[in-house]
């Protein structure tokens, strides 16, 4: 198949055209959407059978995905993709917040910044309607520990705190950011991780409306493995009690029932 | 898919530049099939008169072990050389019995002669080139110079055995010559290495077969699509070895190059730097400025050769052009860029450092082997400090202040000129490099 490119030129991909590279404008979305986040359709709550008349918490139309990487959008007022920070207003790709936050220009602008406010994705979870299957009052807690077996290749100044006594974290909240804390971008992950490979956006805990926790990593740098693989960015990865989660130089994180 | 492939890069580009820098990983699925029956391995080894003296001994003895470690089914033969070629076993498919008499054949082979070496790649071809469709590597065993012939002998062979089989190389001792031996492993797309003394034969050998044994996929290629009006600066594999690939191209349309890296087994994962110069574009545009993908030959009972031609395209390997005013966005440099560079620049550092120490510049190469202890330090290349410890006294590592040791063995300057070409891949990244 072929399409036509904004140059004019007839394209054999669909993507970026196949003479010129430049972007083809609507099948360019659509393209990304698919190829890559491949786990975000299949990991996206799809409502049981038996609850026919619940509508999909998030349609999977172009207009509620991020058209740089694929992302699903939970909150049609938020400025920035929460994965790849895709400017939504602008409709360009977003810079790293690393480097955006370096920018003088951007100082000002932080408090619009993309991290997810507590009342936005507070809303996001809870709009669709809960499912009367979920496990009623069933909790989940997070435990997090120093793994000193992870961190294969040492390095001499930041050497692996082993020793530290495991962290438990309830789940109690629709979304919980997990990363590095940073006063002077304003991030201040619900679990904060002081692991130098980690990113400071690097990952996120989803309850889903069934009650089911979901992985997301955010794009960090290193990357995130549940037990033991590698998870694609953006995709939403459903838990079961006892996964592993790991990332940075030595985090292990394992999600428990809560007695 | 059986590879995965993924692009490193810094995206974001100043208003005007036009220069794009990305790191491309390449990975084979670690579940691929063994080719074992579709193999063919071929030992070719120096028998002149200086492999008297035990080293023969060690010789037969590597190759009637390493036969035994095929996989059976695997197709061997063993050619022997000096001024002239012995096919002391044709081509041979490996079971418990060829085991067996594969070691008293191997056990005729006697030392004597001179060293001719483009007699022995000859013969391995010719053995090859009756099974055309199989996966060919080989390894080649010398302990001396190529005295016998002239070096143009070598270099007309080559171009003939360049596409028709891959060769790993080991020198034995410190008598033969690095360039020449690497120039055989560099034309045909294996690595050259040292046994510093008889007895480290059996170890190497075994590598090497382990290596081969696993080869799945053949004749595979790195392809590269860049939009009109752009052009390759350069393409180079970066990892496991720095391999320069820019002029090795083949064009297979005005848009597209390929690059051959030979068979590759299961799990095994190399990275290339490219270097591509689109046109300038303003701030808010962008554009994609290559397209990766790996081209390869994989089994097919279906098709008359055996083999089928396959593409892998991943949308992760797309390297991409945003140009930006933000400064801030267009002055990274992205951490896989910045280390290759880093090993690129080491491996360069040591080569030069070398040939101006054998031309008694001091002073110049303590200045470039400091430089490639620090680099080597800083990129925490544990491997490559060892053995430039064994060439320099490194007083601070960190600053890269070194003296030039007195009396060097001739094999620590061998294989420190050997493996400076091998790199470390990219750590894990901690906060001194940033983050996000």
């Amino acid at each position: 198949m072929t399409t036509l490119c904004r140059e004019g030129h007839p394209s054999d991909e669909p993507d970026y055209c196949s003479v010129c590279g430049a972007p083809i404008p609507n099948a360019h979305a659509h393209a990304h959407a698919h190829a890559r986040v491949p786990g975000a359709a299949a990991a996206m709550p799809v409502p049981r059978a038996s609850h026919a008349n619940t509508k999909p918490p998030l349609s999977s139309s172009v207009s509620v995905t991020c058209p740089s990487c694929g992302e699903l959008r939970d909150d049609p007022d938020a400025r920035f993709c929460e994965v790849c920070r895709y400017d939504f207003l602008e409709r360009r790709p977003g810079p790293p917040p690393v480097a955006r936050a370096q920018a003088p220009a951007a100082a000002p602008a932080a408090p619009t910044a993309p991290t997810p406010s507590p009342s936005a994705s507070a809303s996001a979870s809870a709009a669709p309607s809960p499912s009367p299957s979920a496990p009623a009052g069933h909790a989940w807690e997070l435990v997090i520990t120093v793994d000193p077996a992870l961190d294969t290749d040492p390095d001499a100044d930041h050497p692996c705190p082993s020793g530290a006594a495991p962290i438990v974290v309830p789940v109690d909240k629709g979304d919980l950011l997990v990363g590095r804390h940073d006063d002077t971008r304003a991030i201040h992950p619900e679990i904060s991780l002081p692991d130098p490979g980690a990113s400071r956006r690097h990952a996120k805990f989803v309850t889903d409306p069934d009650g089911a926790v979901a992985l997301q990593d955010l794009a960090s740098t290193n990357g995130t493995q549940l037990n033991g693989k590698d998870v694609p960015p953006g995709a939403r990865q459903r838990l079961a009690e006892g996964d592993s989660v790991t990332l940075g130089r030595w985090t292990r994180i394992t999600l428990r029932g809560r007695a | 898919m059986a590879f995965k492939i993924e692009a490193f890069q810094n995206r974001y580009l100043a208003p005007g530049s036009a220069r794009v820098d990305a790191i491309v990983s390449v990975t084979a699925d670690p579940s691929l099939k063994k080719a074992t029956g579709d193999l063919v391995i071929g030992f070719i080894v120096d028998k002149s008169g200086s492999m008297a003296n035990g080293r023969i001994e060690a010789v037969q003895h590597a190759v009637a072990k390493a036969i035994t470690m095929l996989d059976d089914g695997t197709w061997f033969f063993v050619v022997a050389f000096d001024g002239a070629a012995y096919a002391t076993i044709r081509e041979t498919q490996a079971n418990a019995d060829s085991k067996r008499w594969a070691a008293g054949a191997i056990a005729q082979i006697q030392a004597g002669g001179g060293t001719a070496m483009s007699s022995g790649l000859r013969a391995a071809r010719e053995i090859f080139e009756r099974a055309p469709n199989a996966i060919h590597r080989a390894i080649f065993l010398t302990d001396g110079k190529n005295e016998g012939e002239k070096i143009q002998n070598v270099v007309d062979e080559l171009q003939r055995c360049g596409g028709v089989f891959e060769c790993d190389c080991w020198g034995v001792g410190t008598d033969w010559q690095v360039g020449e031996v690497q120039a055989i492993a560099d034309a045909l797309l294996g690595k050259a290495a040292l046994i510093p003394s008889p007895d480290g034969v059996e170890a190497a050998f075994r590598d090497s077969i382990t290596k081969a044994s696993g080869k799945a996929l053949k004749d595979v290629r790195f392809r590269l699509w860049t939009p009109q009006g752009a052009s390759i600066s350069f393409v180079k594999q970066v990892n496991p070895t720095i391999e320069e690939l820019t002029a090795k191209a083949r064009e297979i349309s005005p848009q597209i190059r390929e690059y051959a890296t030979g068979s590759w087994s299961g799990g095994e994962a190399r990275d290339f730097h490219i270097v591509v110069d689109v046109k300038a574009g303003k701030p808010g545009e962008e554009m994609l400025a290559a397209r990766p993908s790996v081209v390869y030959l994989q089994a097919s009972a279906g098709t008359a050769t055996g083999w089928a031609e396959v593409e892998d395209k991943a949308p992760e390997a797309r390297i991409f052009a945003t140009w930006t005013g933000d400064d801030a966005l267009s002055s990274r440099l992205d951490h896989h860029v910045a280390h290759y560079t880093g090993q690129d620049e080491l491996a360069a550092a040591i080569q030069e450092g070398l040939e101006l120490r054998e031309k008694g510049q001091e002073a110049q190469a303590t200045q470039l082997l400091g430089r490639a202890v620090k680099i080597a330090h800083a990129s925490h290349n544990v491997e490559m400090t060892q053995r430039l410890a064994k060439v320099v006294e490194v007083l601070d590592a960190g600053s890269g202040t070194v003296r030039l040791k007195k009396d060097v063995k001739k094999a620590a300057t061998m294989d420190l000129q050997l493996e400076s070409r091998t790199t470390k891949r990219v750590a894990k990244r901690g906060p001194s490099a940033g983050g996000s």
